[in-house]
């Protein structure tokens, strides 16, 4: 076996070549001290365990992809804005979102959503805006396939409601 | 930005920020049981994106994710493995017998075997093991972060529509090869590990004649390359000017060439053919000489990943101090000044690095390059005798843990460390179905009481029990995570005993082997004289008041 360099032919030194510029690269990446993005799997886990969301979550539609596999209903954009006060009405596969305004309670509306199969069931509603974090707001559990909170009309959760663009999650 | 940070920045130019930062994104994932992969999970992971040798792997994980998919239920493929906690064996093996549970089909289409799961394709059944899921869970997420949920599901779930027969993973396997393989081609480039092998080499051939060898790569070729590229003032030469750095890429070409050399011998020792005219190392190729070459080095590491992480058998001091003596695996006694400049010299380098990057006052920065503070030689020899001390406290305390729980490890360090000794008294321990010879059979979970036996001076002789009364001795010392009465109760502080007690060893061993050989290699005036040229080379390189 030899072990000089004027020794090694063209295949050899590209293979020393080859091998340097691998150990190089991989040790690039083990001691790389980017800024670490929440990861995949955190979303994910976070979602099926009803955790918390991890925070700095930029949402895109690779996040929405993720979301809509998660979620037992996945809202898509509405064709035009609302407001809590006009009502919010939203249908997706397998449930009906309703926002109606309350009369007994001004400043208030009601948050309905009623589910297509009455033993359906989620626990969050997720609503993704663009530029924004995700935005979380648990639900007790449904009755009879519906599920009725009486929320401020100021509290951020009808606000993205009304937002057109936002897109809706029941996790 | 200034020396080594400059240095880095260069140095990491050949992988792209998204690159690092989705690497990184997956090695910090954690579900709230820790680290989700191992370290030496994301080393391999490394190693497998740097040569580019993910075919096979993606093969595994195409018949993965029909695994992944069959148990997820509504959720699907993700379910399992962005699901799992800590991507490792015993983990996947549960989720995918719970997952199986609720899948009508499962028992059709899989079968669980005690090791992994056997797809039953109609044409050839195909195994994962479970060993083999933490990695390829590692690789999928790093594509899912590097490249978006929707692209790397788009084929995955081609893969998982098409008919269900094992010849059909080839096509999609490639599928997503290629999908990584285009991506890597815009964020991973070599550029800057092949300017800076082609330097070396230069630099060798200059200073030792194309006839050099491995045995030029050593610790008189580190200094003076740096020496050299420093006070040289060449603005081109700028990848390579922290000491510590060029001492870990002469120790990567040493590998290098190491490996070169024995494809070569074996090329040279077939006959002429399509293998040898075939020239270039194939990513296979390049994988498993990274893998022979390269995973040696990775005791520090396999220490901060399960079963050995479940122990603290070192600070994060100490873990830092061990760390390039780590890297340099094998290399490490040959470049052994080098080591001990790099941890004296190199360190004030680091420390002047982050003084300039943060606009420290002149003064600070002037008795850096000025070497006021350097530690000498003597005190770092002392530093490191101080901290092999605390190594073989840690290893033989984790010896008597292992010989307090019945474990049959314990047996192999005792053979480890004294390998003349006869334990053939522990066969009569063993039960009636021995076979009377003079082997022992040496495997986890043993006989109860045979291991503890290793303390009796009657049974195994006095050099043996006094070993055991040593660690023993360590063991009441030793106040670390893992080594408590209460801890020692826990399985899990057990297996991480048995599995960091070698490590252990074996990076004490490697310790003493430095410093020992940088001794014989040092003069009264060694530390005068580099004094001197580090002075030299920093006035050089950071600007000198003198």
């Amino acid at each position: 076996m030899t072990d000089r360099w004027r020794d090694l032919e063209d295949d050899g030194r590209r293979t020393a070549e080859t091998i340097f510029s691998a150990l190089d690269v991989a040790r690039g990446l083990t001691d790389c001290r980017a800024p670490s993005r929440p990861s995949v799997s955190a979303i994910w886990s976070a979602l099926a365990t009803g955790r918390a969301l991890p925070g700095g979550i930029v949402p895109d539609a690779d996040l929405d992809a993720l979301l809509a596999d998660a979620a037992s209903v996945a809202f898509p954009r509405q064709a035009a804005a609302a407001t809590p006060q006009d009502g919010i009405d939203r249908h997706a596969d397998g449930a009906r979102l309703r926002v109606v305004p309350s009369l007994g309670a001004p400043g208030q509306s009601y948050l309905a959503i009623s589910f297509d199969d009455p033993t359906a069931t989620a626990s969050r509603l997720i609503a993704v805006g663009d530029g924004a974090e995700p935005l979380v707001f648990a639900l007790p559990p449904p009755v009879d396939g519906m599920v009725q909170i009486l929320v401020d009309n100021s509290d951020p959760i009808l606000v993205a409601l009304a937002d057109a663009d936002a897109r809706l999650y029941l996790v | 930005m200034d020396g080594i940070s400059t240095e880095r920045a260069l140095l990491a130019g050949s992988i792209s920020p998204a690159l690092e930062a989705a690497f990184r994104t997956v090695a910090d994932a954690d579900l709230g049981g820790g680290p989700k992969y191992a370290p030496t999970v994301m080393r391999a992971l490394s190693r497998t994106v740097a040569a580019r040798a993910y075919g096979k792997p993606m093969l595994e994980l195409c018949h993965l994710l029909r695994v992944a998919d069959a148990v997820g239920g509504r959720h699907g493929w993700p379910a399992l493995f962005f699901g799992v906690q800590v991507a490792r064996g015993p983990a996947f093996r549960a989720l995918i017998q719970e997952g199986g549970r609720h899948c009508d089909a499962f028992d059709q289409d899989f079968r669980l075997e005690s090791n992994g799961v056997t797809i039953a394709y109609p044409d050839a059944p195909f195994t994962v093991s479970y060993g083999r899921m933490g990695f390829l869970a590692a690789l999928l997420e790093l594509m899912v972060t590097a490249l978006g949920y929707r692209a790397v599901d788009a084929e995955i779930r081609a893969w998982l529509d098409a008919p269900f027969e094992a010849q059909r993973a080839a096509t999609h396997a490639n599928a997503l090869s290629r999908l990584f393989y285009d991506h890597l081609r815009e964020h991973l480039s070599t550029a800057q590990s092949l300017r800076v092998f082609a330097r070396l080499i230069a630099f060798l051939e200059a200073s030792r004649g194309s006839g050099f060898g491995i045995d030029d790569l050593d610790d008189r070729a580190v200094m003076d390359y740096w020496y050299g590229t420093v006070t040289a003032g060449d603005d081109e030469a700028t990848e390579l000017r922290g000491f510590r750095m060029v001492t870990e890429r002469v120790g990567m070409l040493r590998t290098a060439l190491q490996a070169a050399f024995e494809r070569h011998a074996i090329d040279t020792a077939r006959s002429v053919g399509p293998d040898r005219e075939a020239g270039e190392a194939d990513p296979g190729t390049v994988l498993a000489l990274l893998e022979v070459h390269d995973e040696e080095a990775d005791e520090l590491r396999a220490l901060q990943s399960e079963p050995a992480a479940a122990v603290k058998f070192l600070t994060r001091r100490e873990v830092g101090e061990l760390d390039l003596i780590a890297r340099l695996g094998s290399h490490a006694g040959v470049l052994a000044v080098s080591v001990l400049r790099a941890a004296t010299f190199g360190a004030v380098q680091s420390r002047l690095s982050q003084a300039l990057r943060r606009h420290a006052p002149q003064a600070e920065v002037t008795g850096l390059i000025d070497l006021r503070e350097c530690e000498s030689y003597d005190q770092r020899l002392g530093q490191w005798r101080g901290l092999e001390g605390r190594l073989e406290r840690m290893a033989l305390a984790a010896l008597a843990v292992l010989v307090e729980a019945d474990r049959a490890e314990a047996a192999l360090e005792v053979l480890a460390r004294l390998p003349a000794a006869d334990l053939s008294g522990l066969r009569d321990r063993l039960p009636s179905e021995a076979d009377g010879s003079n082997v022992i059979a040496l495997r986890p979970g043993g006989v109860v009481g045979m291991v503890a036996a290793l303390a009796d001076p009657k049974v195994v002789g006095p050099e043996v029990a006094g070993l055991i009364g040593d660690a023993r001795k360590a063991l009441r010392g030793v106040g670390r995570s893992g080594f408590g009465p209460e801890d020692r109760r826990s399985a899990t502080a057990v297996n991480g005993m048995a599995a960091g007690a070698p490590l252990v060893r074996r990076l004490l061993v490697r310790l003493q082997h430095v410093r020992t050989a940088a001794e014989g290699r040092l003069s009264d005036d060694t530390f005068a004289q580099d004094t001197v040229r580090f002075r030299t080379g920093f006035r050089a390189l950071y600007g000198g008041t003198a």
